[in-house]
């Protein structure tokens, strides 16, 4: 999260920029937030509870991921620069993804049960189980997040256009889509970053190429609709101009579902990377992985299960805290679409 | 109608054209790896054995021409031969689609058989306890990955219900290297290594497919024609399922299109947990050991299944829903 809101600052507060705004200025900028988001962040609760949770555990692990900053800056890269400064060990991790430990004995600490100094145990080669969860939450989400943000925005942008202007341009990109999406996905995962560098930057990238068919396809169908309506009609003839007219008048109107193919793709995107890195860890193995964890627990799973049952849960939990979250999300955002 | 076929199958070949020739070149930008990987092991001048390696590969050859090689290969079929085995890949994906395409279509069947009948059952018991149960654990298969639902049976059928070993294999048929075993001929004990992993692939899909039948059949019992054919007399059983379900299932054949659409792939992961030498695995070690052909072929197979595969469906769709019409 960049920066920090003072603990006092209520949501509606943070959306007006604490001032109370002036009635004419609020006239303009459409509804304001004021008291109704408490309310609605209240009622989301009372009447999504699945969604909640699912808010929650995404919640906790962003917070997970979170670190200290440290005054080291440079190109964002995954998993620990994302947002362009260092981040340090997790708040959460008392160790480094590659710590190992010794036993009494000065043996590796091999398969040790849980513990009050290690919460999970250790694995096959003395590492932190605990730790090794928490550095890997920051690797899943943070990809995810990449990932999702590039597809959606470039998604956004293409279905916009496409179905704005339709005719040739409409034919066009779609076809080119339609051979985008005919590419294997998880072969052409693998496939660029053998041939590029094994790096999670260029796996975020990879997938967002790969997502951003099937967003554009969600957004082009909205668009569609609403480039009918007689507001986008009276905009055109009050003179604004296509730019103008795509951005401020059918955007804000597509931004319900672009929102839920976010969260849900959120999902998707977790699970991708735990499937590419488990089925060839070496493909990025620089950090902790979910994936990695259980393809690695995979070996001696019936032995010492713990490292399997805690990579596979926390896989499973993630995922399925982004559907729940998402669902809930577009059912409040847009009850049109509820169908899937 | 015809002209519209027609306009499709051209714009797949051109979508086809592109995506072979966009593999081939990436491949290409960066030929590193494959040298890597066929120079290992040589000894002495490594120099001269990656010239070696780039000369047997036919790598040193002008650009041009390796692509015509490529191209006119694939007008004829032919995929090239395989930079590790130096055996054609066509045949060899012969020899792997079997299993690839009976797990594929044995997880569909699941879907379907278990999705379906599950979707009108939620959806005519609307907001009923078994509604709820029902969706809840729709969402819970949903959420989690079908390796990890594949581990997590193994693990307890083995550790808690003591089964072992919990499951027969390619491998127990045939214990020595190098496990591409075909297919086993016996459909009992055929059916014995496909089950497991047809089923936990399968359920996944089988949830999407009931909630999506679910939201569909709730439109559909909505409509007039339905309460039409209540207001004359109909059994309600039939209504269920002549009137509503016929259109409420059209949907869902988009869905098991695509679903077919991506088990051409086959399933890499679930082929790498149960030891199933189909084309998923192929494929991906492929890509690990910088096999171009091995890549290229896989890609070109399953971007045509894709786009052949979309076409069927949206000819399907035409053809049962007389609303539908391309132009």
């Amino acid at each position: 999260m960049p920066g920090s809101t003072p603990a006092s600052a209520m949501p509606d507060e943070a959306a007006t920029g604490g001032v109370v705004p002036v009635p004419a200025a609020d006239a303009l900028s459409g509804p304001a937030p004021g008291p109704g988001v408490p309310r609605a962040v209240g009622r989301f609760l009372r009447r999504r509870p699945l969604g909640a949770l699912g808010v929650a555990v995404a919640l906790a692990m962003l917070a997970a991921s979170l670190g200290p900053p440290e005054p080291r800056f440079g190109l964002p890269d995954l998993p620990d620069r994302p947002l362009g400064f260092q981040m340090g060990r997790p708040f959460l991790a008392r160790y480094g993804p590659e710590d190992f430990f010794r036993d009494d004995s000065g043996r590796l600490a091999r398969f040790q049960p849980p513990s009050g100094r290690h919460w999970l145990g250790t694995d096959d080669k003395g590492r932190d189980v605990w730790a090794r969860l928490v550095w890997g939450t920051r690797r899943s989400l943070f990809f995810a997040l990449w990932a999702l943000v590039l597809a959606t925005v470039g998604g956004t942008a293409v279905g916009l256009a496409s179905a704005y202007f339709l005719g040739w341009v409409d034919m066009l990109v779609q076809r080119l889509m339609d051979g985008l999406q005919s590419f294997p996905p998880l072969l052409v995962l693998m496939l660029v970053v053998t041939l590029t560098e094994p790096s999670l930057r260029v796996l975020a990238f990879a997938l967002a190429v790969v997502a951003l068919p099937s967003v554009q396809r969600v957004v082009r169908s909205v668009v569609l609709a609403v480039r009918e309506e007689p507001y986008v009609l009276a905009a055109r003839a009050l003179g604004a101009s296509h730019l103008r007219t795509m951005l401020r008048h059918v955007l804000p109107n597509v931004m319900a579902p672009v929102l839920t193919v976010f969260s849900v793709g959120l999902g998707s995107a977790v699970l991708a990377e735990a499937a590419i890195s488990f089925v060839d860890p070496s493909t990025v193995p620089q950090s902790a992985s979910w994936g990695i964890m259980l393809a690695e627990g995979r070996a001696y799973m019936f032995e010492h299960p713990h490292v399997v049952l805690a990579a596979g849960g926390a896989i499973a939990g993630a995922v399925l805290a982004f559907n729940l979250a998402g669902d809930a999300l577009r059912d409040v955002l847009d009850p049109r679409l509820r169908v899937l | 109608m015809g002209r519209y076929i027609l306009a499709r199958l051209l714009l797949n070949l051109l979508v086809l054209l592109a995506v072979a020739s966009l593999v081939f070149l990436a491949l290409r930008l960066s030929p590193g790896g494959a040298l890597e990987a066929a120079s290992q092991g040589v000894q002495g001048d490594l120099e001269q054995a990656r010239q070696a390696a780039r000369r047997s590969l036919g790598l040193d050859r002008p650009l041009w021409e390796q692509y015509w090689d490529y191209m006119s290969g694939l007008a004829r079929g032919e995929l090239g031969d395989s930079f590790r085995t130096r055996s054609p890949v066509a045949q060899e994906i012969r020899e792997r689609i079997g299993p690839s395409l009976e797990l594929g279509l044995l997880q569909l069947a699941v879907a379907l058989l278990v999705g379906v009948p599950l979707g009108v059952v939620t959806a005519v018991r609307r907001d009923t306890w078994p509604d709820y149960v029902l969706r809840v654990t729709a969402v819970l298969f949903l959420g989690v990955p079908s390796f990890v639902l594949a581990i997590f049976v193994l693990l307890f059928s083995a550790r808690y219900l003591g089964w072992t070993p919990p499951i027969t294999t390619y491998r127990d048929l045939a214990p020595l290297p190098p496990f591409d075993t075909p297919a086993p001929e016996d459909p009992w004990l055929n059916l014995q290594v496909m089950a497991l992993p047809a089923l936990i692939g399968g359920l996944g899909t089988a949830a999407i497919v009931m909630r999506f039948l679910r939201a569909q059949m709730l439109e559909v019992l909505r409509q007039d024609y339905v309460r039409m054919a209540l207001a004359k007399g109909l059994p309600g059983r039939l209504v269920v399922l002549r009137h509503a379900l016929r259109n409420a299932l059209l949907p869902v054949l988009t869905l098991a299109g695509l679903a077919l659409g991506t088990l051409a792939a086959g399933n890499v992961v679930l082929e790498s947990i149960f030891l199933i030498p189909g084309l998923g695995l192929y494929a991906v070690n492929g890509v690990r050991q910088n096999d171009f052909p091995v890549v290229q072929g896989m890609t070109v197979l399953v971007a045509s299944f894709l786009v052949f595969v979309n076409l069927l469906t949206d000819l399907a769709y035409a053809w049962l829903d007389p609303r539908v019409r391309y132009a």
